[in-house]
């Protein structure tokens, strides 16, 4: 069996499940209303859309171009929306935690990858049209149905609340959050060792 | 529904960006395509943590756990790469497919 | 409650105390032998002696640790170091039960690389730094409550292990098992991550001991909750169940599971069909435990909650399908090393059926002892069935099933072992794994009875079938041992891989006879306090009583008020 159907039987049961789950929530009620906040300036609105419109637009692209290169140009893009939404919702700190970790850090990574696994930067891995249209179809069928879930769901929403200060977020890192963050720091050191290992050339 | 932005809208977002790397990582056949995938998944989820933490329960949690996110995504991506180095080197190809050889 | 906010004095910050931090000597010991085997190879040299030398210190020293930490807990679990968020990490004696079993693993899958590889092995301390991470991953993953700590610990767990898979540089199956293991992994644990968000949204918080009660709750008024929150509890926790499902191989997140194990170095192998699918296994259990608790304690119980039954139905459902596939599938394998990925597969669904039985509340007793007996039995079963197998790959390069010809022959010791090791899996009476499968069933029969869910007599039904399903495969390699011959020559097997593989086949045998009274009592007083004082409730003893709570903002004080 193909190792790529694996992935496919499980997007294929999930939205199935999720499928039944929809229907049930049709039935039951159509007109719960959104949870939207009135309080939002038109520049907040501006902002979103364009960055909702860059982000999806670049996440399309990457799942429909074939170039590799074009796949960490879309990245870039999409982790930057993200970015750039983090400080809209008011996260700044976490913000800048995107910028420098996904598009500083891992994008670069992504590049290193492209670069060291192809013999030219223009290969492309064309995916048959077929196979992208029917994944893009299920995607589409589960989008349709857990956006209808999440639309409808009850949110308790409390009204916009007071930005996160780094004072605070810095001192539930070291009470609440102690145990995970000693633990993070095992997992990079644990993951150094693992990756700088597979990488390094062996000496014969 | 355009003129106020709320929580359902930045949920909805994710949703979609969610779907979108299902998408990716079921079509692509190059392994640094399906990581790509995985990375789209961890972000629609950290924006679905810091908008609960905006305007739903939450507050400071979700910050922080979206700050973990990051860290087990970036971890993630390191040790993928690096067996995606792996790969190459004994296939020259990071196609998923053409690294085949164990059959039932 | 108690309210945890103690007073401290202006610009003191919180610490843990002296006490605390002891409960969590284990896993501290753990880090330090990691950090020592980072620092170690500077002054000893990277050779796979000196590395054994400090990984057998670290590990004497955590057994060491932990049993002072059982000494001194008896009462309750502990939830120290991390004071608000509390059950962030656990201890009690369930998870000092997993992590003596993740050391004695350890202390056999050692054993088999120092006879296997550690002679050939250049770089010793990399595989050990891999392997203690994924193994205190793996403790973590049974010592926690909280679901972000869960899937940190879940990831500390997996991303070594798919380096480890990839270990073998230049072995062209290792490299295309660890790429499948970490496209299926990330995927799941995204999933997985998604999932998690989703409930934090819906419930505020991530901790799984006050989500169950809440949970329970909508499951009681299902009238009253609208159905597309329902729906969006059933898909978020059916996201969560990915992540868990893809640690323990069950369908439909096993496809990785034959060929990462046929991919991988023996010794993974052995390590990962172990050590992490106990630990996928014990993670569910615990959850499942605690919303068992929260039912309990609602007053309403296991059936007068719908909802419950429908999360039983589906772990016993897709227990019921990992059991018959995995023994299904495991016919038609030619290598012994996809035989017993598959086989492990058929057990992980033995296992997994308890998962479905321990929602119903008046057999917990039981089932927590089955959960120990069991694990126990199947350690020394598959280190014993990969042990041998190890030894012939050793000795003739390869793991297809024609190397096994006439084994009984040309190594009687090993082949001998070997066999009591198949039996014992297959559940053969008098050996360890029919007093597993005994028990099991006794488990279901229990739940069945007191319950009287027809339900509950198909699976028990369903698991005896499987059993003797499983008879013939196993019995095909047993076969190749004795009863088919030709002219190889005999083979040198080293003795202290021999000798490992007997001691394993020797317990499974006493454990069958000798010893059935003794584990019976031992295991039994001992699950009379596996989480403490009240089993159906997780409760809090000891409570840090320094926080610089004046410090915290004001939800995260009410969040702590409401413990």
């Amino acid at each position: 069996m193909n190792f790529k159907y694996y992935i496919w039987v499980i997007l294929l049961v999930s939205s199935a499940v999720l499928l039944c789950g929809g229907q049930t929530a049709l039935a039951q009620e159509s007109a719960a209303a959104a949870a939207i906040v009135p309080a939002s300036g038109p520049l907040e609105v501006i902002f979103f859309w364009v960055l909702a419109i860059m982000i999806i637009g670049s996440a399309l692209w990457i799942a429909l171009t074939g170039s590799v290169v074009r796949m960490a140009v879309g990245l870039f893009f999409s982790f930057g929306g993200v970015a750039l939404l983090f400080f809209l919702l008011q996260a700044y700190f976490l913000g800048v935690v995107q910028l420098i970790v996904y598009v500083g850090g891992i994008l670069v990574l992504v590049v290193f990858g492209i670069m060291l696994t192809s013999s030219s930067p223009h290969v492309r891995y064309q995916v048959p049209r077929m196979e992208l249209a029917t994944t893009g179809l299920v995607s589409l069928l589960l989008f349709m149905v857990l956006g209808h879930v999440l639309y409808h769901a009850p949110w308790s929403t409390t009204g916009p609340q007071l930005p996160v200060s780094m004072n605070e977020l810095g001192r539930g890192l070291l009470t609440d959050y102690l145990v995970p963050f000693e633990l993070a720091g095992v997992v990079l050191l644990v993951v150094m060792v693992g990756a700088a290992y597979l990488a390094r050339q062996e000496k014969r | 529904m355009f003129t106020a932005i709320g929580l359902t809208h930045y949920l909805l977002l994710a949703a979609m960006l969610f779907c979108i790397g299902l998408w990716v990582m079921a079509s692509k056949r190059n392994a640094i395509g399906v990581l790509i995938g995985v990375e789209l998944i961890l972000n629609a989820s950290n924006i679905n943590l810091l908008a609960f933490a905006r305007y739903s329960t939450g507050g400071m949690n979700g910050h922080l756990i979206a700050l973990f996110v990051i860290v087990l995504a970036a971890a993630e991506a390191a040790i993928a790469i690096a067996i995606v180095v792996n790969l190459y080197k004994n296939f020259m190809s990071v196609d998923v497919d053409k690294a085949a050889t164990m059959k039932n | 409650m108690i309210n945890i906010l103690g007073q401290v004095a202006e610009g003191q910050i919180w610490q843990p105390t002296l006490t605390e931090l002891s409960y969590f000597a284990p896993e501290l010991v753990l880090v330090a032998t990691l950090l020592l085997l980072l620092i170690g190879p500077l002054i000893a040299g990277r050779g796979s002696g000196a590395t054994l030398v400090m990984v057998v210190v670290g590990m004497v020293a955590a057994v060491v640790a932990n049993l002072l930490v059982m000494n001194q807990v008896v009462t309750g679990p502990v939830s120290g170091l991390a004071p608000a968020a509390g059950h962030m990490l656990l201890v009690d004696n369930f998870s000092i039960f997993f992590k003596f079993f993740l050391l004695l693993f350890l202390l056999g899958v050692t054993v088999l690389w120092m006879v296997g590889s550690a002679a050939t092995e250049r770089n010793a301390p990399e595989f050990y730094i891999l392997l203690l991470g994924s193994m205190l991953g793996m403790s973590l993953m049974v010592s926690t409550m909280n679901l972000l700590l869960m899937v940190m610990a879940i990831e500390l767990a997996s991303l070594p292990s798919y380096a480890l898979v990839a270990f073998d540089k230049r072995n062209r199956p290792g490299a295309e098992a660890a790429i499948k293991y970490v496209i299926f992994g990330g995927t799941c644990a995204a999933i997985m991550m998604y999932g998690v968000s989703l409930l934090f949204g819906v419930f505020g918080t991530l901790d799984f001991t006050r989500i169950a009660p809440q949970l329970v709750e909508i499951f009681e008024n299902l009238a009253q909750v609208p159905a597309s929150k329902l729906a969006l509890l059933g898909l978020a926790l059916l996201a969560m169940g990915a992540g868990i499902a893809f640690k323990i191989s069950a369908v439909p997140f096993h496809f990785w599971c034959p060929d990462v194990f046929q991919g991988a170095k023996i010794e993974v192998t052995t390590w990962l069909s172990v050590a992490s699918k106990a630990a996928g296994l014990c993670l569910l259990l615990r959850l499942l435990q605690v919303l068992a608790g929260s039912a309990h304690a609602s007053g309403h119980g296991f059936s007068a909650a719908f909802y419950l039954q429908v999360v039983t139905g589906v772990v016993a459902v897709v227990a019921a399908v990992t059991c018959l596939l995995g023994n299904l599938a495991a016919y038609r394998q030619q290598s012994v090393k996809r035989l017993l990925a598959y086989s492990s597969i058929a057990h992980a669904g033995y296992m997994l059926m308890l998962g479905a039985i321990v929602l119903t509340g008046d057999v917990t007793q039981l089932v927590w002892q089955t959960v120990v007996i069991y694990l126990v039995m199947y350690l020394l079963m598959n280190l014993g069935a990969f042990g041998a197998t190890a030894l012939v790959i050793g000795q003739t390069g390869s793991d297809q099933l024609e190397n096994f010809t006439g084994l009984g022959r040309r190594a009687p010791a090993l082949a001998a072992g070997l066999a009591i090791c198949l039996f014992s899996l297959v559940g053969i009476p008098p050996l360890g794994g029919f007093i597993a499968k005994w028990w099991l069933l006794w488990a279901l029969g229990q739940a069945a009875m007191q319950q009287m869910h027809w339900w509950l007599w198909a699976l028990l039904l369903w698991a005896s079938f499987n059993t003797l399903l499983s008879l013939f495969y196993y019995l095909r390699v047993i076969r190749q041992m004795y009863l088919v011959n030709d002219d190889r020559p005999g083979l040198k097997v080293p003795a202290g891989g021999v000798v490992l593989i007997n001691v394993c086949a020797l317990l499974l045998l006493l454990s069958g006879t000798l010893l059935v009274n003794p584990i019976r009592q031992k295991v039994g007083r001992y699950t009379d306090h596996i989480f403490g004082q009240s089993p159906a409730s997780i409760v809090q003893v000891n409570q840090p009583q320094n926080i610089s709570g004046n410090q915290l903002d004001g939800r995260s004080r009410e969040r702590i008020d409401t413990q």
